[in-house]
């Protein structure tokens, strides 16, 4: 097996919120240790809620933020110091996009002009060349030329979304970082993207991580998961099989509120309490005040990721043993609180 | 709203522009021609004196005769000359003023949103101290220690409201800079000068172009107090708040010699005042309405 | 309590201001040269001048000097007119009632004018009235103070002849001054009031009142005006700047014997330790307010919070 293109080991990031004269900062873990790898071909689809920390992994992945802790290695080595000339250089190799596409274009410019931008801020090929590679994407997303000459404001959210992704491509990049790329969009234009994504993928040989709330798109796309809750991967594995047979808690909450089409939705598991807030954790497993099978072992001690076999990890004081933890899972704490809610909510830390 | 919009709820409009704001731009080209050309429109030069002609009143009034058609000063010089000699002066110095001014206000505001830090700090002690020494006393201040010298007379003049641009630059960068688009940008690699000069300043331009039409009149004002005050242009030089320093003693029988001036003054500051009112409120709500 | 931070931290920030200012001030000074190269006439014999350096003690390093004037100002005591030998600090107190007396008059004034243009004219939103109130305060706050002033003195002091045009004598002395610098204030003060009102006028609570039927002046009053009080004077505190570089103009056309007037006059004479001593008087007075108005502010408004004004005046 080849090695992979991105790995990430033991990535932490924290921030220091409302700094006074005075003194006393709070401390916002965004990031708690999280290890991942990608590799070339492969799209890993990373899952949670607001607060979860998943953008801020995205971002650490690319080397947009510095880790608080932890090593991040692309292609066998580290990042660069931000800033560097050797990060600019690995600009070109590294690429995201985002939720808003709007958002993500400058509403002065002109489509093709942006495009264009990645090339002539890294100087790759003559001005034709330039053109005329903006003109290659243009049509590999399905774009004609003529979009080239208009502006932002002036096209469909899809076709906006297209243009970030193709601005994203245009230097040739090994690995894309998509944020909530889908979120934004319409949900008949979603699974276009989606596709295109795909199919992109495949054509380049991208490696991919895709970073989304919601489970069914990201496993539409993913070869593999990771499932994040405050600052930490709960649950990785195989895609399919992760959606099929989940373990952990969180995950069964997140697939059972997935319909599947062709099954009905039954069983669905309602979390209690608030969404996570990552200045405020809890003690032990941080999902442990909302889980509806958590133990006294579960608010004083953190589980760590153990490998249950066949690709899957999993951090659960109850994971590993026996089937009888699913059957112990609460189709019968169905009458929660009528107000506790499956806060698979939209937003990105 | 301003004025201009209150008269568009009848759909009167010149070149798609409010008449009264017509006007107001009609007058501030007219300005800024006779600016230009005034050594050709002017009848003689604003230095000319005749002593045989003194304190001819203008042709429009009994006395007056049409070789000065708005009379002579004290010296006998003609008032409409050194009106249109004054005129280019003053705006001269105020189109100067203003433009140093913005340039040196959005550059501070900028750096202060760009780097943050100390130097965000050094912006804002640098404001507050331009509120608690209003431009007046400062310009006072350096003329009186200093001397008049017309370099550091337009320098001070471009300090009235310097710090509206800066403020205002450093919010929208601020705001500007944490949208995706630029993130994105940076995330391509670009160094700060692409990010500021291709991005940054595009996208903010014509919220400044709105302050610096907002601030013109203060700057007119600073410039023609301190000219009145005697401490800024000199003679044999002339402006317009000279030749009303000037005309002040002559008030009870040559009053056109101060009152003349005074109203292309105020002509002047109105329009521009109407103008800046009315492009602010079809461009961008957002500049700051005290300003 | 979060206010209390708030004006502790403002009030240090005044005390920066101050002190910035006052070494603005001495660096003006300094930088322009040994003032006994300027001031004493040419003929003066070397071993007079040296006397007088040694009394400004322009022979000391620099930084001794700057000391020295810091410590001084702290004490109360800028300098001595060279003009009049006086100690600047009595000509400044002289002086100084004239101009607070003038300010006030024409704040005063500029607030019932315009408030009530203002509200009238939002009262009336969208008539002509409302146009033509419009347009009177763009004329108020256009108008350039000297040509005013020199137009009030044609017309009532030389033409009429019922005001007298220089001087402070008499109450009748204050009114043209007082109107000359009010005007323009009042434009601006009408055009805040008015989109200010205008605010309040589209809350909802306004509109439950008279849709219970009460009038609008009322309602504008009972509930609009103290709900304005804060940013009116908060208006003020970013006014009071304007207001003395008007009263520099307008005492020096009506002869008014205020600071600003000693300004001019000073600057006209070369007597620079006075117009130092008024830079730093106008600095102290503007810096005060400015911090009277922020702590009644955070006192007045509950949601004023030490996150608010860093990030606020900045």
């Amino acid at each position: 097996m080849t090695a992979p293109l991105l790995s990430a080991q033991d990535i932490a990031r924290s921030y220091e919120l409302n700094r006074t004269v005075w003194g006393g900062a709070s401390i916002v873990h965004a990031v708690s240790g999280v290890t991942l790898s990608v590799g070339r071909n492969e799209t890993l689809g990373i899952v949670g809620e607001s607060g979860s920390g998943k953008s801020t992994a995205g971002r650490l992945l690319l080397g947009l933020e510095p880790p608080t802790r932890g090593s991040v290695l692309f292609d066998g080595k580290p990042l660069p110091s931000i800033g560097s000339p050797e990060w600019k250089r690995s600009r070109t190799r590294m690429q995201m996009i985002y939720q808003d596409p709007l958002a993500a274009l400058d509403r002065r410019l002109p489509i093709s002009r942006q495009m264009r931008e990645p090339l002539d801020i890294h100087r790759i090929g003559s001005p034709q060349d330039r053109d005329a590679r903006v003109s290659e994407l243009l049509h590999s997303v399905g774009l004609s030329d003529e979009i080239g000459r208009r502006y932002p404001h002036e096209l469909s959210g899809g076709q906006r979304q297209r243009v970030v992704l193709a601005r994203a491509l245009v230097t040739r990049p090994n690995l894309l970082v998509c944020d909530e790329p889908v979120s934004a969009l319409d949900v008949s234009i979603q699974a276009q993207v989606v596709n295109l994504l795909s199919d992109l993928q495949a054509e380049l040989g991208l490696a991919m991580v895709f970073i989304s709330h919601d489970l069914r798109v990201v496993r539409q796309i993913s070869h593999r998961i990771a499932v994040m809750y405050l600052g930490r991967i709960v649950e990785e594995g195989d895609a399919d099989d992760l959606f099929a047979r989940p373990v952990h808690p969180y995950t069964r909450a997140l697939v059972s509120a997935a319909p599947i089409p062709g099954k009905k939705l039954t069983g669905r598991i309602m979390l209690q309490g608030e969404p996570p807030n990552p200045a405020n954790q809890p003690s032990g497993c941080a999902f442990h005040p909302r889980c509806p099978v958590a133990v006294a072992r579960c608010r004083s001690e953190m589980p760590t990721l153990s490998d249950l076999g066949g690709g899957r990890q999993v951090s659960c004081h109850l994971a590993g043993s026996s089937p009888s933890v699913k059957a112990e899972l609460p189709s019968t704490r169905q009458a929660a609180l009528p107000n506790s809610i499956a806060t698979v909510s939209e937003g990105t830390v | 709203m301003s004025i201009s919009e209150q008269v568009t709820a009848r759909p009167l409009r010149i070149w798609g522009v409010p008449p009264i704001i017509a006007l107001c731009i009609g007058w501030l080209l007219a300005t800024i021609f006779i600016a230009i050309f005034a050594d050709l429109l002017a009848p003689a030069h604003y230095t000319t004196q005749d002593l045989t002609a003194r304190f001819r009143p203008p042709a429009f009034m009994t006395g007056g005769r049409t070789d000065h058609l708005l009379g002579t000063d004290h010296l006998g010089r003609d008032i409409l000359s050194r009106i249109i000699y004054a005129l280019r002066t003053s705006i001269l110095i105020a189109t100067l003023g203003t433009l140093i001014g913005a340039v040196m206000g959005t550059l501070i505001g900028l750096a202060a949103a760009r780097f943050r830090g100390i130097v965000d700090v050094a912006a804002m002690m640098l404001s507050d101290v331009q509120t608690a020494l209003p431009s007046l006393f400062v310009a006072i201040a350096f003329l009186a220690f200093f001397g008049n010298n017309i370099l550091l007379f337009i320098i001070l003049v471009s300090f009235e409201g310097w710090e509206r641009y800066a403020r205002l630059a450093r919010g929208l960068v601020l705001s500007e800079q944490a949208a995706d688009y630029v993130r994105a940008v940076e995330a391509f690699g670009a160094g700060t000068g692409r990010v500021v000069f291709r991005h940054l300043l595009p996208n903010i331009a014509a919220s400044l172009v709105v302050q610096a039409t907002l601030n013109f009149p203060g700057t007119i004002l600073l410039e023609t107090s301190l000219s009145f005050l005697g401490l800024g242009v000199q003679p044999p030089g002339t402006s317009l708040g000279l030749m009303l320093g000037e005309g002040r003693r002559y008030l009870l029988n040559a009053w056109w010699i101060a009152v003349l001036p005074g109203i292309v003054i105020f002509l002047t500051t109105l329009a521009m005042s109407l103008f800046g009112d009315w492009l602010r409120d079809r461009l961008d709500p957002t500049v700051d309405k005290q300003g | 309590m979060a206010s209390l931070k708030a004006i502790g931290f403002r009030a240090l920030r005044s005390v920066v201001t101050l002190f910035l200012c006052v070494t603005l001030v001495f660096v003006i000074l300094r930088a322009a040269g040994d003032p006994s190269e300027e001031l004493l006439p040419p003929e003066t014999p070397p071993d007079v001048r040296q006397e007088y350096r040694v009394r400004w003690e322009l022979d000391q390093p620099i930084v001794v000097q700057y000391f020295n004037f810091l410590d001084r100002v702290a004490h109360g005591d800028l300098g001595v007119s060279f003009a009049s030998d006086l100690p600047a600090t009595q000509l400044i107190m002289e002086a100084m009632p004239k101009t607070l007396l003038l300010g006030f008059s024409a704040l005063l004034l500029a607030t019932l004018i315009g408030m009530s243009l203002g509200v009238a004219a939002a009262l009336k939103h969208g008539t002509t009235v409302d146009r033509s109130l419009i347009a009177v305060a763009v004329l108020g706050y256009s108008m350039p103070l000297f040509f005013l002033g020199i137009l009030l003195i044609l017309v009532f002091a030389l033409h009429l002849r019922i005001l007298p045009s220089s001087g402070s004598s008499s109450p009748l002395h204050l009114i043209m001054p007082t109107v000359t610098l009010a005007l323009p204030l009042a434009g601006r003060v009408a055009r805040f009031a008015r989109t200010a009102t205008l605010e309040v006028m589209g809350k909802p609570f306004i509109r439950t009142a008279r849709a219970k039927g009460v009038g609008q002046l009322p309602v504008i009053l009972r509930h609009a005006l103290p709900n304005a009080m804060v940013p009116l004077l908060m208006f003020f505190g970013i006014e009071i700047g304007l207001i003395l570089s008007g009263a520099v103009v307008t005492e020096t056309i009506f002869a008014w014997p205020g600071l600003g007037r000693l300004l001019v006059d000073s600057v006209g004479m070369r007597d620079l330790p006075v117009v130092q001593a008024v830079i730093l008087m106008i600095t102290l007075i503007i810096v005060l307010s400015n911090l009277f108005v922020d702590i009644l502010h955070a006192l007045l408004d509950p949601k004023v919070s030490l996150a608010r004004t860093l990030g606020g005046a900045g």
